[in-house]
């Protein structure tokens, strides 16, 4: 008996897909409503994010590292920083470490936000987005009065960050977090724990431990599959070493470890546990210069290489960099964690049906500026 | 942050694969690395991850000037350790063995890697462009890399 060879329709899901978040395409292959294989093209925002570098100088790159990753841009900036200041061998003053976790924290907050409301509007929910964006609004509001910007801020710098808080703004950030931390339990209500919410996204699109590690999925994705492991726990950056907090991994019950619902519920888990640090910092930020001294200008580091990783709401920017010895950077690598995330769909989605395919893409929270660089 | 040192490693890999492993020096400033011979890759990436050595961090391609390499960042979660391998091609005809096999992470990597260099990965299942548009010619991180002044007709 010969076996039954399934053709398949093949359908072009995206660039300009609403669900796709940004211009990507999934090359889906079809037989009615089952994905029998996929291919995801990315490559529609490539900026040549890398070969700029080589032509501008350490400080210039800051900018451009705001626009990998939009909706996070403070946790970039950080990132980028922290090896260039391993590079070269840079103290950061307390308080700018303490400004650094803070803002951070809070754009993690923003970015988880973003995540929520869109997912949710993804699935065809669309008043969560109203309530996710409307929070969201108070952050941007801090970060313009903190550095003038609202979605690409330039705010982390080589040595510090660039300017003090402003008088007050410390005040104002408790306020918003104590205004905010009952939101959560509102947002679990009106989408995490709808019955038709469940439906669609419990048990659907399983990543399993070994796949995650395998493809090195990093940040919330992974935490999602049950394993316990956070970079801001296990290999302390800055000063979360002396703040306490837990890390949230996705458990059986309502849904399965790994599986869409649990990607999505452990970043509503986290934003209690940032709110949790915000306020700790809050209490221990002491005063003091909130940038070394170090000219930006002459700045040449010694000829080396250095690759230091940060944790972002997204999961491990990792940033590799060179220096020849000059004021430009011989050779910038970015790796991004949307990158691997985006990179391991192919494994675990066929089988499922075409509308679950936007409940996985949705779950797993990419920014296609990071991933295509 | 503290530069990442590999003496142990190191150690570890020369007593069992000499042959395959040039010799090591702690560099001045900065992360260290173990140079490896271009043809010993796969053991030595399968004998790390029987090791622990489970993820792939990253993969970056470098253009030296007088030859290409490669660093392999590879992490133990249970150690908390690191191991950073280096080899060198040659710029006549970059080849290499492709680790896609061990850590599916590389899949892509490797294929950004031939995207921006040109470097050959053999055995890996499916070398395509991946950032650049298929058609594109040239490979732009590649420090003698001209940018052309159109793509079919648009201003580049």
């Amino acid at each position: 008996m010969s076996e039954f060879i399934i053709e398949g329709t093949t359908l072009f899901k995206g660039p300009q897909h609403p669900s796709t978040h940004g211009v990507f395409q999934l090359k889906l292959k079809t037989d009615g409503e089952i994905v029998i294989d996929l291919d995801p093209v990315i490559g529609y925002l490539h900026r040549c994010f890398e070969k700029h570098c080589e032509n501008i100088n350490y400080t210039q790159v800051i900018p451009y590292t705001d626009r990998l990753d939009y909706v996070a841009s403070m946790n970039n900036n950080w990132g980028y920083c922290l090896c260039v200041e391993k590079l070269a061998g840079i103290e950061v003053p307390k308080r700018a470490e303490f400004i650094r976790v803070i803002v951070g924290e809070l754009n993690r907050i923003a970015s988880h936000l973003v995540a929520f409301g869109t997912y949710g509007m993804d699935i065809g929910a669309f008043t969560p987005f109203l309530y996710a964006f409307r929070e969201r609004e108070f952050i941007l509001d801090l970060f313009e009065e903190l550095c003038g910007a609202r979605l690409t801020y330039n705010f982390v710098r080589i040595g510090g960050v660039s300017y003090d808080l402003p008088p007050g703004w410390l005040q104002k950030c408790l306020e918003f977090l104590d205004y905010f931390l009952p939101f959560i339990d509102e947002y679990n209500n009106l989408l995490s724990y709808n019955k038709i919410f469940i439906k669609r996204t419990a048990r659907v699109g399983i990543l399993s431990k070994e796949l995650a590690i395998d493809y090195n999925v990093t940040g919330p994705n992974l935490r999602a599959c049950g394993i316990d492991w956070d970079l801001r726990r296990d290999e302390p950056f800055s000063v979360y070493k002396e703040l306490e907090f837990n890390v949230c991994t996705g458990k059986d019950g309502i849904g399965v470890c790994g599986d869409s619902w649990n990607r999505y519920f452990v970043r509503m888990l986290e934003m209690a546990e940032s709110v949790k640090i915000i306020k700790q910092a809050l209490d221990m930020i002491p005063d003091g210069p909130v940038m070394s001294k170090f000219n930006p200008l002459a700045f040449k580091p010694p000829a080396g290489e250095a690759y230091a990783r940060c944790e972002t709401p997204r999961g491990e920017i990792g940033f590799f960099i060179m220096s020849n010895g000059s004021d430009k950077p011989y050779r910038v690598k970015v790796k991004s964690p949307c990158f691997s995330a985006i990179s391991s769909i192919p494994a675990f989605s066929k089988g499922l049906m075409i509308a679950d395919i936007v409940a996985v893409i949705g779950s797993l929270d990419f920014v296609m500026g990071e991933v295509d660089r | 942050m503290t530069r990442i040192e590999l003496t142990k490693i190191y150690s570890q890999l020369s007593n069992k694969f000499p042959d395959a492993i040039l010799p090591f020096t702690l560099p001045a400033n900065g992360d260290s690395y173990i140079e490896i011979k271009q043809e010993s890759i796969l053991v030595i990436a399968s004998e790390l991850k029987n090791n622990g050595f489970t993820s792939l961090v990253c993969m970056t391609g470098v253009d030296d000037g007088n030859t290409f390499s490669i660093r392999y960042h590879l992490y133990s979660m249970q150690k908390k350790e690191w191991a950073i391998l280096k080899l060198s091609l040659s710029k006549d005809n970059p080849v290499v063995d492709s680790v896609s096999g061990i850590w599916r992470a590389a899949n892509w990597q490797e294929r950004e890697i031939y995207d921006m260099f040109g470097i050959k990965f053999i055995g890996h299942p499916d070398l395509r462009r991946i950032l650049m548009p298929e058609d594109w010619s040239g490979f732009p991180l590649r420090r003698d890399y001209v940018t052309p002044s159109r793509w079919h007709g648009i201003p580049v």
